[in-house]
């Protein structure tokens, strides 16, 4: 259909990366690349150098996995304290992930940029939920969470940089049903922070693809409310399907917005699928809404 | 419930009333997965549901096996033959 070509390719050349919003409802704590932060008069890498630098910051990320895996975490773990072992490994890897977000914003290649940062911070239980747009989302949601138990593909525990820090940590891989749900209730009931993306894998562009309903479940048995955290990068980067050395025009502008929590209405119904599926769809409503408001 | 007919009424039935699904997008040939957005966790209430309200126990082996409509409509009609000749 040339007529649909042609709106889809006209649709990618003319829209200039258009101004992400400023304004902050929540009124919360803002850190990053500040609020008269204008992208288009600060400092800009050429492109060659922003691969040079992401390349960069995938040796750097590999190396950092193995120094967890032989020294960090080890450590972290005969270091005693009342805390178990998983949870001291997921604060080492909090600190890890800050130091190499900071690292890769050092180097140029991309800004981030978080609103409401505090809600994630202080004592849990909490489910945090967000969308995925990018390979990144996961390392700049752990910089955020001093703990986090984080579910994963079950791919990661046989990836050789990954399959060390997800079992250190004590994450949980995506594919138990029943038994990660009730595994993912207890931590919760312990008071710890759960981190998962409903859509199980990386988001379609610009928008969010369907949604899974565990985190609904989680939520309903548990009675703990959903954290959403909207992602937002501008122009789009390191995006499923889009190999790493294509580096969009300028450094992508991350923005990570903690949003107000989503609980489980009366009016969801006491029939767990009934409910979850009626709970699922009003967060994933947030984040559509939130999405096309951030990006026009 | 005794002939397949009704059997697949009443799995259509359940299907509609407790997970809100439209009874024309059933189909035999209908994936719980793909087609019906199904989860596991819905398998395991869908095997209450049968279970309270026809007295036929699906348990976790059957569930594996089940990909299709047609499936659990085979396995119920087999089971439910099994204990009407039991009952006989």
């Amino acid at each position: 259909m040339p007529t649909g070509r042609q709106a889809g390719a006209s649709l990618r050349i003319d829209a200039p990366s258009p101004p992400l919003k400023r304004s902050d409802p929540q009124g919360g704590e803002r850190v990053g690349w500040g609020p008269k932060g204008d992208p288009a008069v600060e400092r800009e890498l050429p492109a060659w150098l922003r691969v040079l630098g992401t390349g960069l910051s995938f040796s750097i990320f590999g190396l950092l996995c193995l120094l967890g895996v032989t020294v960090l975490f080890p450590a972290a773990r005969l270091w005693g304290g009342r805390e178990g072992g998983d949870l001291r490994v997921q604060r080492v890897i909090h600190h890890c992930f800050r130091f190499f977000m900071k690292t890769v914003e050092v180097l140029g290649v991309l800004r981030i940029r978080v609103e409401g940062a505090e809600a994630l911070r202080g004592p849990g239980p909490r489910i945090v939920v967000a969308n995925h747009p990018s390979l990144a989302d996961v390392l700049l949601l752990v910089s955020q969470l001093p703990q986090a138990d984080c579910i994963v593909k079950r791919s990661a525990w046989s990836n050789p940089f990954l399959a060390g820090v997800v079992r250190a940590a004590g994450y949980l891989p995506n594919d138990e049903g029943e038994a990660l749900l009730e595994a993912c209730a207890t931590r919760l009931r312990q008071g710890r922070t759960v981190l998962l993306f409903p859509e199980g894998t990386r988001s379609p562009a610009g928008g969010v693809g369907r949604f899974r309903r565990g985190a609904a479940h989680l939520a309903l048995r548990t009675g703990v409310p959903l954290q959403p955290v909207t992602i937002t990068c501008e122009p789009r980067m390191l995006m499923r399907g889009v190999p790493w050395y294509r580096v969009p025009e300028r450094a992508g502008r991350f923005v990570l917005r903690v949003e107000e929590p989503v609980s489980a209405l009366e009016s969801d119904g006491a029939e767990r699928a009934l409910a979850a599926r009626r709970l699922t769809a009003r967060l994933r409503e947030g984040f559509q809404k939130r999405l096309v408001y951030t990006q026009t | 419930m005794e002939t397949k007919d009704e059997v697949v009424q009443a799995v259509v039935v359940i299907l509609v009333e407790r997970f809100a699904l439209r009874a024309e997008e059933i189909q035999l040939e209908s994936r719980f997965g793909d087609d019906l957005d199904l989860d596991s966790i819905d398998a395991i209430d869908f095997a209450v549901h049968v279970e309270e309200e026809h007295g036929l126990v699906l348990d976790e082996d059957d569930l594996k096996e089940l990909r299709t409509v047609g499936d659990v409509v085979d396995v119920l009609y087999r089971k439910l033959e099994v204990s009407t000749r039991g009952a006989a």
